[in-house]
Parts: C-alpha cells; structure tokens; sequence
C-alpha cells in the first residue's frame, strides 16, 4: 500500500515537473526577447541615398550566395534566404530613409543547423558580420566595381 | 599508451565533428573567392535601358523554363525557380551495383528531383560608364523518390554562367529589333 502511494505521488510530482517546463508553443509567436536591446545590434545607419544602400544590400546577399525571395524598393525590403548542406538562413533587411543622404538598415535573421530548430539569431556578431560584409559592399560599389 | 590515443581518437572526433556544424556567422561571412564569383556571374551591357534588359532577362528565364517568383522593377530584382529531374545515369548505375551487395536501401540517397532557384539582378550603371550590369546566381536543392534533401548547392560553374548570357545576348537583340 505505501509503495503505490509512493508511486503515485512520485508520478504525480513527475507530472507537474514536466508541464512546469514545457513552454506553450505559442509563446513563440511573440518570442520574448528585449526590444531596445535587440534593435541595438540588428540597426545601422549609412551615409548613403536609400537606393545606394538597397542596391547594395542585393549584391552583398548575392555575394554570400542567398536567393532573394521579396524585394520592394518602395518600402525599403528584401528578404532573403540561403541553403548550404544541413544549414539554412532566412532574413529580412529593411533600408529606411532618415534623410536625403542617410539610411538607417535594420535586419533580422532566422537561422538552423546542424539538425537543430530553426530560431531566431540572438548572436550580436553574426549581425556585425553582415554589416561588414555590407560595408565592403557599399566600398565596392563606390568604387565602381 | 592507449590512453594517450583514445584522447587524440576524441580530439579527432570534435575537430570533425565541430568542422561539419555550420554556424550562423559563417553564413554571413565573407569569402576570400567571393569577388571571384561576383565577376564570374556579371555581365555588362552598353545600354542605359535598364527597363530593357529586365524584360530581356525575364524572356531568356521563360527561354529557360523557368517560373517567374517575384519581380520589382526598381530594384531591378526578378527570382524565379523550377524543379527538374535529378537523376543522372552514373549515379544511378553506381548505386545500382552498390545496391546488390549492400542492401536495397541505398536507393534513398540517389537524387531524384531538383528544386532550382535563380535570381537575377540589372543594375544600372549610368554615372559611371553608361553601362547596365546584369548579376545572375543559381542554386539547387536536390532531393530523393521520397521528397528528402539529398544536397544543397550554389552553382559556381563558368559554363552555366557564360550560356545564360549567351543566351541573354540573343534575348537583347531579338527584343531590340523587336521579335
């Protein structure tokens, strides 16, 4: 008799653990992350025309071998996404004028591999690492190449 | 002495297996080839006609059998995809013979369709020497009887590119001389 209360009240305690950490999946449609910190790493600004930056964003997505699947000059996006073996990433870049010679680019990218979940990239390097990719971009083009 | 080498067969082991994983840096990363590729998949055309060239460009991807995704004319931008059949006749033999002595299941790795994306940009290249740039690069996924991905891959041969601008070319003319 005490080993099938124990039994039940250990199964129970096994219950209530598990839901405990299970997250409901539709937390995921808002996905807490901090907005003011987030924005800090996916926004850059640019000296350039709005149409600079834009043209510039296609070729340094093609430089890296994504397809682009959207781009709307009018408002400013371009979403794109690339395939390697057991990667994938999909991103939306948004080229908004601030003035008639600056733009500010905001990003945002998803990304899976290695047999993982896709989700969003949190990591703030990966988001410096396209604008430099960006920058190189912006050189090239001003150069004429 | 063995477990001086079992900890080199573990180090083997990560290096190996940390040398597969892609992160999300080396997506967004640089190659040193990259502008190597750049000019392999540009080509230049005398004309200041962007409009043009676009709808020279869209004609030459229909030439090609290809399903226009999206569009934006002032971006210049046009994607489309098309999926094909995969199965090339060296794979399959191969297989064939690996098959009879391996077991049947080894069919699942032969490709069997593929999914080809492309997407073409026209830039116009006015101010700087009245020239208008058409960038096109193409990648596919292939995947097996049962619909899996069997292989990703971006295009990098020289040859796929020249025809495309080959063919580019005669879309050009035909549409100037208006065929």
């Amino acid at each position: 008799m005490k080993i099938i209360k124990q039994g039940l009240l250990l199964s129970l305690f096994v219950g209530v653990f598990f839901t405990g950490c299970m997250q409901n999946s539709k937390q995921m449609i808002l996905e807490n992350q901090q907005s003011l910190k987030v924005r800090s790493y996916q926004i850059k600004k640019y000296d350039k025309t709005k149409k600079e930056v834009a043209r510039a964003i296609v070729s340094t997505l093609q430089d890296l071998s994504f397809i682009i699947d959207k781009a709307d000059m009018e408002t400013g996006t371009v979403t794109a996404t690339k395939l390697v073996k057991g990667a994938s990433m999909r991103m939306t870049l948004i080229a908004r004028k601030q003035s008639k010679t600056s733009t500010q680019v905001r990003l945002n990218a998803q990304f899976s591999g290695g047999g993982n979940m896709p989700e969003a990239v949190t990591d703030p390097e990966t988001y410096k690492a396209f604008f430099t990719a960006l920058d190189k971009s912006l050189f090239l083009e001003s150069q004429g190449i | 002495m063995i477990k001086i080498l079992q900890t080199i067969l573990l180090l083997g082991l990560v290096f190996i297996l940390s040398g597969c994983n892609q992160t999300s840096i080396q997506m967004v990363k640089l190659k040193t080839t990259s502008l190597n590729e750049r000019q392999l998949q540009t080509k230049s055309y005398d004309t200041t006609n962007e409009s043009e060239i676009l709808s020279s460009s869209v004609a030459t991807l229909q030439d090609m059998g290809f399903n226009i995704d999206e569009i934006n004319r002032d971006f210049g931008v046009i994607t489309c995809s098309k999926t094909r059949d995969a199965r090339e006749v060296g794979q399959q033999v191969g297989l064939f013979f690996l098959a009879l002595f391996a077991g049947a299941n080894v069919m699942d790795s032969a490709d069997h369709t593929q999914n080809i994306r492309a997407t073409v940009v026209v830039t116009p290249k006015e101010k700087l020497n009245k020239k208008t740039d058409v960038r096109l690069t193409v990648m596919r996924v292939l995947r097996n009887h049962k619909g899996m991905v069997t292989g990703v891959e971006n295009i990098k041969d020289k040859s796929i590119y020249q025809q495309f601008f080959d063919k580019l070319s005669k879309s050009v003319f035909l549409e100037e001389n208006k065929v």
